[in-house]
């Protein structure tokens, strides 16, 4: 299954650094909700009242900002927990790309293991674009994941880093499983040399 | 020629796991030990399930009841209506698939990183991974050992490996002692306010140097605990006589001959003389006194003598408006020095600081003295055998006397999805790991600290420096 190579859209900034996976979807909503559906709990507190009213300065609560596909933020980004939920609840909502200086490395993985472009800009590129998405009118930007550059409406390209595994298994949208699976031999192989060379990592029984 | 080139620890492990090299700094990379909770675990069975991929070897697999679980000393499997079927899932999971489980009611039963260590399946060398964030604890046994994602944990069942990128190398030598009162939580906790949250991404760090030796394992564990805080997902300390002598004898390290092989093996996993990391820190840890975090980041922390930071003198913007935040979401004012902030709970427990060690150091702050009016004070160790261990030596009697809770082994208050949760607005100085905002509650106010911070605040009622009330 071939992915958009090219993701377009209206970009929503939240220009925070640090913005955790907590914040991202609290703990509370990882447990019971099912694909696709994760949207609700995506940055619930800062997007809703405790009575469930949303919070109108928030920006995806902001008419032109509801049908953002690409998100703009501080560095950090996704710090903290492992929760892949963090990413369905943005895929969910309908984010193709996290635009940030820099990501949290677990959730980093998390992205590409769900179709989501996370690209990470130089600190000056995030700068710049923070100063496009002030302006408060929606702008849309476009990610090209083959070029590793981000468009601005004027033309200009912002540069964004990918390695090229990553960006392969993006394109193709390949079963990461069935991918390693065709080195099963491979596996068993290691598997029977490490029963020699290191045999206490090959087991794990109780004495007891 | 590649035997002359000395390397580091992380290289040596990292090696020996490769399976494949995949190009462009990918390998696929074997695990050892892979364990598992409640929250992160349901979904992967069920794809796995769903894709016709049988579990590759349970026999490294190990699952432990931690997030979900009620602490309450009357607790079940259905205390918590809202969570009791995760409890059984696991337990479903895990039967149908024999993975071995220590499941609530088993004196095995606790924090899965706390876990690790002390049944000896956490070992020097070995990779070890787990759906959560804190798995890089282990990393004080020398483990190579880090938090997975749901998609990651399937990869792992279905096929006992994982593609990674190869991470780069950070060593951090801490130098000099640490002084009385300062633990390895302050230490940690004023490496990441020194290097930033996001230091450590793409890293595995090697935490090195006179201070680190020092530390007794359970140290080494609560330093390595918060590599994740810093944006690295692995951190490790490297093994030695104090590892070896932790491990020997626990339930499912080797023995006998195997014993003897591991630690032939184990002997030679340090960082050669001459290896150089991608990137070196180093540290003066002699001066380092209690550290308190005062904002929604770990990285925002200061020392217990100082006060409340003012964002105007932020080095750039993009940190004075995360200290802003911060700020309000805290109900700070700048300027505020942190030994003035009165506080509503105390929570000592969690992957970081719940061990024998931890409750030794709250135990002694705390002496024969009590918990002040209208703060509510809780003690949750982190497994069972922990709190075995604690009613074995009475520690639990100095808890009790003095006001505290003493509950029963879990992740409590420091995932907020239990019944133990901070209420909306009320303050609470933290032994665990993250302050980040609606973490310990929503609204609540969270302020990480060491176990002797945390008792010694609990008795004043307000933000402590613990030497103050060293008796």
């Amino acid at each position: 299954m071939s992915r958009e190579t090219i993701i377009s859209g209206t970009a929503a900034l939240v220009d925070f650094p640090d913005i955790d996976t907590d914040v991202l979807i609290p703990v509370e909503y990882c447990l019971d909700l099912e694909r696709p559906h994760f949207d609700v709990a995506l940055f619930r507190k800062w997007r809703f009242h405790e009575d469930d009213s949303e919070i109108e300065e928030f920006v995806l609560n902001q008419s032109e900002y509801r049908d953002a596909r690409i998100l703009v933020a501080g560095p950090n980004f996704g710090c903290g927990s492992s929760r892949e939920m963090a990413v369905w609840a943005l895929h969910d909502f309908g984010i193709r790309c996290v635009i940030a200086p820099s990501f949290g490395d677990i959730f980093y993985n998390n992205c590409f293991n769900n179709g989501l472009l996370a690209a990470p800009v130089t600190d000056a590129g995030y700068a710049r674009l923070c100063e496009l998405l002030r302006e408060n009118k929606p702008q849309v930007l476009s990610a090209d994941v083959s070029a590793k550059q981000v468009q601005l409406p004027n033309g200009e390209l912002l540069d964004f880093e990918i390695d090229d595994l990553r960006r392969e298994m993006f394109v193709e949208g390949l079963d990461p499983i069935a991918a390693t699976l065709t080195f099963a031999e491979d596996i068993a192989r290691f598997e029977q040399r490490q029963a020699t060379e290191w045999p206490w990592a090959q087991r794990l029984t109780s004495m007891r | 020629m590649s035997q002359n080139v000395p390397k580091m620890m992380f290289d040596k492990i990292w090696d020996a796991h490769r399976v494949k090299a995949l190009g462009d700094r990918y390998d696929l990379i074997y695990i050892d030990r892979h364990m598992m909770h409640e929250l992160a675990t349901d979904r992967a069975f069920a794809q796995i399930k769903e894709q016709g991929y049988p579990v590759r070897r349970a026999d490294l697999t190990v699952a432990t009841h931690d997030h979900v679980v009620s602490t309450a000393l009357d607790r079940h499997d259905q205390s918590i209506p809202s969570s009791s079927k995760y409890i059984q899932r696991l337990r479903d999971n895990a039967e149908e698939n024999r993975i071995k489980l220590f499941g609530l009611g088993d004196r095995e039963q606790g924090i899965v990183h706390v876990v690790a260590p002390e049944q000896g399946i956490a070992l020097p060398g070995t990779t070890l991974v787990c759906g959560d964030s804190h798995t890089c604890t282990v990393g004080g046994l020398g483990a190579l050992s880090w938090g997975i994602g749901t998609s990651e944990v399937a990869h792992v069942l279905a096929t006992q490996t994982l593609v990674q990128s190869r991470p780069r190398t950070m060593r951090i030598t801490c130098n000099g002692m640490l002084q009385r009162g300062v633990s390895a939580k302050d230490l940690i906790l004023h490496i990441i306010g020194a290097l930033g949250a996001d230091a450590g991404e793409g890293y595995a760090i090697e935490y090195a140097g006179s201070a680190v030796r020092e530390l007794a394992i359970e140290g080494r564990l609560t330093l390595c605990n918060l590599s994740i805080e810093l944006g690295a997902r692995m951190g490790q300390v490297a093994p030695d006589d104090t590892t070896y002598d932790y491990l020997m004898g626990r339930p499912y390290a080797p023995a006998g001959e195997l014993w003897e092989h591991a630690l032939s093996k184990w002997q030679s996993l340090s960082s050669d003389e001459g290896a150089v990391a991608d990137r070196e820190e180093s540290i003066d840890v002699a001066a380092l006194e209690p550290q308190i975090t005062w904002g929604t980041s770990p990285a925002l922390v200061g020392s217990i003598a100082g006060a409340v930071p003012d964002p105007g003198a932020a080095s750039d913007a993009v940190t004075r408006r995360g200290m802003e935040k911060a700020l309000e979401y805290m109900g700070l004012e700048p300027g505020t020095e942190f030994e003035n902030i009165p506080i509503d709970n105390v929570f000592i427990g969690s992957c970081t600081n719940s061990r024998l060690s931890d409750l030794h150091a709250a135990a002694a702050m705390i002496g024969d003295r009590k918990v002040a009016d209208g703060v509510r004070a809780m003690v949750v160790p982190g497994s069972t055998e922990v709190r075995a261990q604690a009613e074995a030596e009475g520690l639990h009697k100095t808890f009790l006397n003095a006001g505290f809770e003493w509950r029963q082994a879990g992740c409590s208050m420091c995932v907020g999805i239990n019944d133990d949760q901070v209420a909306s607005g009320k303050r609470c100085v933290s032994t665990s790991n993250r302050n980040f905002e609606h973490r310990q509650g929503t609204g609540a106010r969270t302020h990480l600290a060491s176990p002797a911070t945390a008792a010694a605040s609990a008795l004043t009622g307000h933000i402590t420096d613990p030497r103050r009330l060293v008796q």
